[in-house]
């Protein structure tokens, strides 16, 4: 299996007036085709801005300062997408690689129905296949026929923008019908019962659970190679949860794409994913498949995480210390003050990433 | 003919969504009977400057002028009474003002004074507040930085003192050089009220409409309207306005009304609409000299300023009030509680 997007030595800082905020200092990662990659860590360890990152959507004070993040494209050629045009990850963002945000209630617009916000998504990715889809139905030659070729030889020009504008005239019921057929399509996809009458609502009459299931409609609607998902069921009570994770996987088994998912719960971690990534103030520090993860643990932030899990009949173990304020992080290896087996290199250095075991990584020194 | 009835069937139900939105406005409308009050008042002064020629027919020289928007004097009254206000009688519904001008004509024709003002005025404070607001507000910076110094140069100024400078300063001749052509704009004196209006306006609907853009910025619809691969264009046109639109729908509503304040206080200054212009502040200009007529009678000569008055006043309360009714109507988010 090839690897279908590669991060490489990826640096994001944001200036602000306190001073550099080292968000992410040299992250590396790779996920492959068909494969979930769970990312675990604290809360403001870089999960979330890594996944921004790939999109090239940071915001605004942040900036990318190097690395790399290889994506295989369709036709097998590797491009660098910090390094394309704005229009061409345009292009990319929704379509190849898109994203499930945390909140689904304010990550829907609230002034559109569903059904609009969906087809913002299908107009502007899969236009060129609606209108031919169309275009076979019109039987008649005529006025219709023409219009509607003269759009497909230029899905996207100006002109015919603004005439679709006119109202009447540019109201095209058959493409507009052709859209909704294709949105109802999608919501019954991802299980809602009765999509005709969702479509027709605004997000604020939906439940949350819903919401997420929109969200995730509008992500897959063009279904992307990539799926990032940025702690799609955080905010869900655990039935919901359960039955969102089950969509994400059947949804993913059947369009073979790729996901990356964000999350700081281990329990959601140990059933979704293939491998695990495990963040640490901003760098990654152990990566290895999941099982392998959960039994064989070998950075002492991963074994301090695995344990702080609640336990019945136990007490709460916490991790000593605090996530390092990222504008002073520490010295070295950005784990060591609160490591219980840190050396001396351990304040000096910090350690880069490498093979221990076959497909186990891990930043330390210690290995 | 059954067929016919199964296409209007066809064609009802097609149209269901439509007709349930609109119900649904009618409905929020009813609840509130300040917005039906609103809208009444705005609807009879619509009505009453679309039928303006109806209503007050234009009078030929030598009495009126050829310019409809002139008010005609009449000359029937002895040139000794001239000057003093006449009482309502059938030849003058609404009695005559100072020099003979005939009131109920000077009102009439006002309506449309009034609305030319208040609705350029705000539409284009509110094109120039779009534009430079969205662009402080998205892009920031140092654009942001200029725009917003800009701003606050002109709201630093009390905004009546700004607007008398501005259209005693203005020239009436207006030459734009815009380094291929050249072209001059000539300036009347009502063109002249409006510009320093605009020109005094706009700043505050910037304000607000940068404010508003930077709340909704940090939205994550916006940032998920980016991850799906939208232009910047298209994520402040379609994402970003739509939700910061209401309050400055609201604020173009009460502002169309403060406007024709303003205009009306500068004509009452005596440096807006030129002499003889249907205006309501001309109005109330020319009968300033008798608003307590004398102290045996102090409300002899009423009509000569509580008729025009009281046209300023509706005016204005039915454009407040349609305000809050157009905060009913569009606000998606407020909807369905």
């Amino acid at each position: 299996m090839g690897k279908l997007i590669e991060v490489q030595d990826l640096v994001l800082r944001f200036y602000t007036y306190d001073g550099v905020v080292k968000a992410l200092e040299g992250v590396n990662l790779f996920v492959k085709e068909g494969e979930t990659l769970g990312v675990v860590g604290e809360t403001g360890c870089g999960k979330t801005m890594t996944g921004l990152s790939i999109l090239d959507i940071t915001p605004a004070p942040g900036k990318i300062e190097g690395g790399k993040v290889f994506f295989k494209t369709r036709h097998g050629k590797t491009i660098d997408l910090l390094a394309q045009e704005d229009r061409i990850l345009r292009m990319i963002r929704g379509k190849h690689i898109s994203m499930i945000f945390q909140e689904p209630g304010s990550a829907l617009n609230p002034v559109y129905t569903v059904e609009n916000q969906i087809a913002e998504v299908l107009l502007h990715h899969r236009r060129k296949e609606l209108l031919e889809r169309t275009l076979a139905q019109i039987e008649k030659d005529g006025m219709e026929k023409k219009i509607y070729k003269k759009m497909l030889e230029n899905p996207n020009s100006r002109t015919l923008k603004v005439f679709l504008k006119i109202p009447i005239i540019g109201r095209c019921k058959r493409l507009k019908k052709e859209v909704r057929k294709e949105v109802l399509n999608i919501l019954k996809e991802m299980e809602i019962g009765d999509p005709e009458r969702v479509a027709k609502m605004y997000p604020h009459e939906l439940s949350g659970g819903m919401q997420q299931r929109v969200v995730i409609a509008m992500a897959l609607a063009c279904d992307p190679r990539l799926l990032i998902a940025d702690e799609p069921t955080t905010s869900l009570d655990v039935t919901v949860q359960a039955q969102i994770l089950d969509l994400i996987r059947r949804l993913k088994k059947r369009l073979g794409s790729s996901v990356i998912y964000i999350t700081h719960d281990m329990g959601v971690i140990a059933e979704i994913s293939d491998r695990v990534a495990v963040m640490y103030a901003g760098n990654v520090c152990e990566v290895a498949e999941v099982k392998e993860l959960f039994k064989r643990p070998i950075h002492p932030y991963t074994i301090a995480l695995l344990e702080s899990i609640p336990k019945p009949g136990e007490g709460f173990k916490s991790i000593v210390g605090m996530v390092p304020n990222l504008i002073n992080p520490p010295t070295g290896c950005r784990f060591h003050p609160r490591c219980p087996f840190a050396k001396t290199i351990c304040k000096e250095k910090m350690p880069k990433i490498k093979e221990v075991k076959k497909e186990h990584f891990v930043a330390c020194h210690l290995y | 003919m059954t067929n016919i009835m199964s296409k209007l069937k066809e064609f009802k139900q097609s149209k269901q969504p439509t007709i349930k939105e609109l119900k649904f406005i009618v409905h929020r409308i009813k609840k509130s009977p300040l917005s039906i009050m609103g809208l009444a008042i705005i609807l009879f002064f619509t009505f009453i400057a679309v039928l303006a020629p109806v209503l007050a027919p234009p009078v030929p020289p030598p009495m009126g002028k050829l310019d409809p928007f002139m008010v005609w004097k009449d000359l029937n009254i002895p040139p000794r009474e001239r000057n003093l206000p006449s009482p309502p009688n059938p030849t003058h519904p609404f009695g005559t003002t100072e020099q003979s001008y005939d009131m109920y004509y000077g009102c009439i024709w006002g309506t449309i004074t009034a609305f030319r003002i208040g609705l350029m005025v705000v539409i284009l404070a509110l094109i120039i507040g779009l534009l430079t607001g969205c662009v402080a507000g998205y892009y920031g910076g140092i654009i942001d930085e200029i725009l917003m110094r800009l701003t606050d140069i002109v709201i630093a100024f009390p905004g009546l003192v700004l607007c008398m400078a501005l259209v005693t300063a203005l020239p009436p001749q207006l030459t734009i050089n815009l380094g291929f052509t050249q072209f001059a704009i000539t300036l009347n004196k009502l063109d002249k009220v409006l510009l320093a209006l605009v020109l005094v306006g706009w700043p505050s609907y910037t304000r607000v409409i940068r404010g508003e853009i930077l709340r909704v910025k940090e939205e994550d619809y916006v940032e998920a309207a980016k991850a799906v691969g939208c232009s910047d264009l298209r994520v402040i046109v379609k994402h970003i306005l739509p939700n910061t639109i209401y309050p400055i729908v609201i604020m173009a509503s009460l502002d169309t009304g403060a406007i024709v304040l303003t205009a009306a206080a500068l004509s009452f200054l005596g440096i807006g609409a030129p002499l003889g212009y249907a205006d309501w502040g001309q109005l109330i200009a020319l009968s300033r000299n008798y608003i307590i007529s004398n102290i045996a009678n102090p409300a002899g000569n009423w009509w000569v300023w509580i008729i025009p008055g009281m046209f300023i006043f509706t005016f204005v309360l039915g454009w407040n009030l349609l305000g809050d009714a157009f905060r009913d109507i569009l606000d998606p988010t407020l909807r369905r509680r």
